[in-house]
């Protein structure tokens, strides 16, 4: 065919109107983004990465209903194409030969299949019969639609507010460190902040192993002429030391004392920004006893609060050199600087946790480093949706969604109004957070051990829960405690649990979650779960149904429905419990619309669903604009970018502690920790994670690449201590607390490379249950434990 | 000419020099991740230097000493799961297969970071630049050069093939390692539009964007171009669409 202008023309014209009409047809709301089917007839679709809270998307090659391939996703503004070694074999997530594909129950010493429907049948029973004493514990791996209807079937449906996750252990100090200091939960700042920083801090964490996508976005930069000068601020030596110019080693706990060194010397060099503190921040300390939002001090109070954080004093409590501690007064004083600092479980895992996040928010704010693009103090969470779920849908025990709490009368009743219900429905009084609720569990019921039944969704408490011989192991001895789990994979949870209930995972569901950095991502189904594996939104609803047919009350609105009616594109009910018409409609989506409503309260706007298909995320607030298009913030509080900044104000924290637009720059003392090494018990224990594996190890355990290259948990000690103990490298020890006792290899001048004096254990692998031996002492505002510092004695075991 | 050294002779000369620089530097860092990494399993004694062992010299001191030969040289290099450096082009179906069932040794499927089949420094990727920065062959090991030079952090995306620890996995049967997933590997070769026309690129060129790497002298030999002396690989070899992820006018216009 011979191709002239002119048919060209026409062609051009033929193809945009079809593709127009094609707009038509898909409607505003398209029912699935577009699939690309390649060449090698392998389908494409987008997903967020199965793991940690950076939230990369991958491109997922689906081949005759299998998972075939994972590309990098060159769209995805995180990670523009990159992936980290668990990212690019997360498709095999999916493939263990061990999945769980039936409804077990526990008989005698064994797990039996039984159906689906028995198994419903058995939790709704469970919970008619003793409703206040049943527990949800959930995860920041809870989808945004998962943690929602779990959200509402406790607190709206059953009047029951002990619903708490995983990510209590993980990132409850960020969000108490956010709220005590800018009144509102998560950061300001986003990734862009590492594209244009100068100098970044890391507050006891290691990116290159955790958030290891992240850190290549900043350290690439080098590899294109850009000169970033990389602190790490840490307790051992790690794959980001390498990368750092500057190691500051420091004693545990002591990053308090280092933070207040900081303060002190911009006060002392006038360094401090003036104008910003003057405008945008007020004083605050604490009330004796303590509350999280503290009181109102004056300048004066913290100028003599920190006088006493002089480089020397610092040096001594912390071991970090006072030429250090000036180094860094003179980066935080010095305005051409652009500092991010990053954080995560150094700083959470504390039992000064919200303490230390309010000083590094603090000195921020104390030198203006705040709200210009590189200049953020930003935490990072280790879930897919720590952020989207937990602290946003907020399944916490005392949250409601959106930023509200069940202790506030206007906003139990506005969650009532939203979800319909009748007034006084939600309880007032904050359920068990995870650490307590876990002893209730594990206590005997006349001995106040109230917790009679718990339901644990995505997560493995039984290994990752600190103190397991206090918090977890009890539970399984006790005859009136019933434990039911659902999960992809047999785990340290479900080996004793009473019921355990198969689940899809990933991208055999629909999904959303929100990334550290405040993006809200979306993903359809790809593949069929394998057996009778069923998504986890299915099993709560399925619950909730069997409930109101059973005629517990909870499960009605004020007009006598059921509290979780579907619809479909008609408006006509649809029975979606049914596992069989659970896909006839996106669940997904009608649960996220309902929750969307939540979202404006606190400026956390959402857009529609359809937003969501159509990109990589979004960070909200996402606001519609008169074009009808939608558009993300990238830096919160600051009116070059924040629609919720009025003009003219430049910086407006607008829900501030103190009504007045301001944030709350805190001082806050060293505290010594609640154990620390003695003549009995010498070495400091750290734990943590490794590249290679996520958390406890369930899914990558099973992956091959990631197993091979790291097949065991194992001790990280100094040579100079082995050497003093006679131990070997490779020996086989055992770590021992006042708590517990751990038995694992000894690896000298290993991945990690911790002082004298000091140890590491990574968590991952359940046959070494170092959790055994951990601290279950915790921040006595986010009630997250302590996992980075106990106190420990390693034994030979000849000896 | 009154100087005794023929320019062309001290260029040669430096190359040699050079070619040795490179090529010590290379066995020293082998050297150094073998130390106490003799074998599965700790010994039973504290290890102790082997006196045979040279220590590792400096730069400055190899330059003095350049003849300074490593005894474990050969030792060093059996232990790496390297194929045997062979001569040849991707003209050769036969090579061409075995280059193919080579890179799916070590990949879990077409596009995943390979594995890597040595042992490695655990806390820097310094090490891996020494040889991978611009690709090497010594003996029958070639280190091929790094396919996409901007990311730093080398160690993020490629593990070790088997973990080398001074102990043993402990009871592997409690964590069952059964994977049943099925990694698409592709057949290979780029379409023509006629016999002799140059084919197409078969591949996604994400994180591949030095064809040298694979296609050059350091690649396998399966995989080699008959004609390395053109540099503009895609003056002739396109990128075919079909493996391009920017979008494509429909999805544009659908949304």
């Amino acid at each position: 065919m011979k191709v002239d202008r002119r048919t060209f023309a026409k062609l051009g014209a033929m193809t945009i109107a079809v593709s127009a009409a094609s707009r038509l047809a898909f409607g505003k709301t398209p029912e699935r983004s577009p699939d690309r089917t390649g060449p090698d007839g392998i389908t494409w679709n987008k997903a967020p990465c199965r793991f940690c809270g950076t939230g990369c998307h991958v491109q997922v090659g689906v081949k005759n209903g299998q998972v075939v391939s994972i590309a990098g996703d060159e769209k995805a503004e995180v990670n523009k194409g990159l992936l980290c070694v668990k990212g690019y074999h997360v498709g095999l997530a999916l493939y263990g030969r061990d999945r769980l594909k039936t409804p077990m129950l526990k008989q005698g010493d064994k797990h039996v299949p039984i159906t689906w429907d028995k198994a419903i049948d058995i939790i709704a029973q469970r919970i008619m019969n003793d409703p206040t004493n049943f527990a949800f514990y959930g995860s920041g791996q809870w989808t945004i639609p998962e943690g929602y209807i779990a959200q509402k079937f406790m607190k709206g449906g059953l009047a029951n507010n002990h619903i708490d996750p995983n990510a209590r252990l993980c990132m409850a100090s960020a969000v108490t460190g956010f709220i005590s200091t800018y009144g509102v939960d998560e950061p300001a700042g986003t990734f862009t902040d590492l594209d244009k920083a100068n100098i970044v801090i890391c507050w006891g964490n290691n990116p290159a192993e955790m958030h290891p996508v992240l850190f290549s976005r900043l350290i690439d930069r080098r590899s294109r002429g850009e000169k970033i000068t990389l602190i790490d601020i840490g307790t051992r030596r790690t794959r980001t030391t390498d990368h750092a110019q500057h190691y500051l080693e420091f004693k545990p706990q002591s990053d308090l004392a280092i933070a207040n060194g900081i303060a002190h010397l911009l006060i002392k060099n006038g360094t401090y920004d003036k104008s910003f503190v003057e405008k945008y921040c007020n004083f605050r300390g604490d009330t004796d006893p303590g509350t999280l939002n503290g009181q109102a001090i004056t300048f004066d109070a913290y100028k003599k609060a920190v006088a006493e954080y002089t480089p020397e004093f610092v040096e001594k409590i912390s071991g970090v050199s006072a030429a250090d501690i000036r180094m860094l007064g003179d980066l935080f004083g010095d305005p051409k600087n652009k500092i991010t600092s990053l954080w995560c479980m150094g700083m959470n895992q504390h039992t000064q946790g919200t303490a230390i996040n309010r000083l590094v928010h603090g000195i921020h704010l104390l030198s203006g480093h705040f709200g210009k693009p590189g200049d953020a103090p930003t935490s990072l969470t280790g879930q897919p949706s720590a952020c989207g779920t937990v602290r946003e849908v907020g399944t916490l025990a005392h949250a409601l969604p959106g930023g509200r709490v069940v202790a506030n009368d206007e906003h139990r009743k506005a969650s009532e109004d939203l979800w319909k219900l009748p007034a006084g429905r939600i309880s007032a009084k904050p359920g068990y957070h995870t650490v307590l609720m876990w002893e209730k569990f594990s206590t005997a019921k006349d001995k106040g051990g109230d917790i009679s039944t718990m339901w644990v969704q995505v997560t493995n408490p039984g290994q990752t829960l600190p103190n397991l011989n206090k918090l977890f192991a009890p539970s399984r001895k006790l005859k009136d405690k019933f434990l039911i789990v659902s999960d992809v994979y047999p785990t340290a949870t479900t080996k004793d649990a009473d019921l355990i209930l198969p689940s899809a995972m990933w991208v055999e569901k629909n999904g959303m979650v929100g990334n550290s950095e405040r993006r809200t991502q979306q993903w359809f189904k790809m593949v069929e779960p394998p057996g009778q594996a069923r998504d986890d939104t299915w099993q709560t609803l399925a619950v909730a149904r069997r409930l109101f047919e059973l005629g517990h009350p909870g499960m009605k609105d004020k007009d006598g429905k059921f509290i979780f009616g579907m619809k479909d594109a008609k408006g006509a009910p649809v029975e979606s419990w049914k596992w069989e018409k659970y896909y006839d409609v996106n669940v997904d989506e009608q649960l996220f619309e309902e929750y969307r409503t939540f979202t404006t309260y606190k400026h956390k706007n959402l857009a529609p669903y359809g937003e969501y298909v159509k990109t990589r995320g979004l960070r909200w607030p996402v606001v519609e604009q008169p074009d009808g298009s939608w558009r993300e913030t990238e830096f919160r509080f600051a009116e070059h970018d924040d629609p919720f900044v009025e003009k003219g104000k430049g910086i407006q924290f607008y829900h501030s502690v103190t009504k007045d637009d301001r944030a709350l720059i805190w001082f806050n003392p060293y505290v010594a920790p609640p154990e620390s090494p003695d003549a009995e018990y010498p070495f400091w224990l750290c734990t943590g994670r490794v590249l290679e594996h996520w958390h406890s190890g369930t899914m990558t355990m099973r992956i091959g690449p990631l197993r091979r290259a790291m097949p065991q948990a194992y001790v990280e000690m100094h040579r100079e201590d082995a050497t003093k103990l006679g131990v070997r490298d490779g020996e086989q020890v055992i770590v021992e607390s006042r708590r517990g006792t751990c038995e694992l290899p000894v690896w000298i001048d290993g991945r990690g490379k911790p002082p004298k004096g000091s140890l590491f254990v990574p968590f991952f692998d359940e046959r070494i249950m170092i959790n055994n031996v951990t601290l279950d002492a915790h921040d006595p505002y986010s009630k997250q434990p302590d996992y980075k510092k106990c106190a420990v004695r390693i034994r030979r075991k000849s000896t | 000419m009154n100087s005794s050294i023929d320019p062309n002779t001290l260029k040669r000369g430096l190359s040699v020099a050079v070619t040795v620089i490179a090529g010590l530097a290379f066995v020293g860092f082998f050297v150094g991740t073998q130390g106490d990494y003799e074998g599965q399993g700790y010994s039973a004694e504290t290890p102790i230097i082997n006196p045979d062992v040279p220590t590792i010299l400096s730069y400055r001191d190899r330059m003095k000493n350049p003849q300074h030969q490593n005894p474990q040289f050969a030792t060093g290099f059996a232990d790496l799961a390297g194929v045997q450096d062979q001569q040849g082009d991707a003209t050769d179906p036969v090579l061409r297969e075995e280059a193919r069932l080579h890179r799916i040794s070590g990949r879990a499927y077409e596009g995943a970071p390979p594995t890597i089949p040595h042992p490695i420094d655990q806390d820097g990727v310094v090490a891996c630049l020494v040889c991978h920065g611009v690709g090497a062959t010594i003996a029958a090991v070639r280190a091929p050069k790094i396919s996409h030079e901007t990311y730093a952090n080398c160690t993020q995306c490629h593990v070790e093939r088997v973990a080398i620890r001074p102990f043993i996995e402990k009871n592997p049967e409690a964590i069952p390692l059964d994977n049943s997933f099925e990694g698409f590997h592709r057949l290979g070769n780029g379409d023509r539009v006629w016999n002799n026309a140059p084919p197409q690129i078969p591949h996604t060129t994400l994180m591949r964007e030095d064809c040298a790497s694979c296609h050059g002298q350091f690649g396998q030999a399966g995989l080699r171009t008959t004609h390395p002396e053109r540099q503009n690989c895609s003056q002739c070899h396109g990128v075919s669409a079909d493996f391009d992820q920017r979008p494509s006018f429909m999805e544009q216009s659908v949304f």
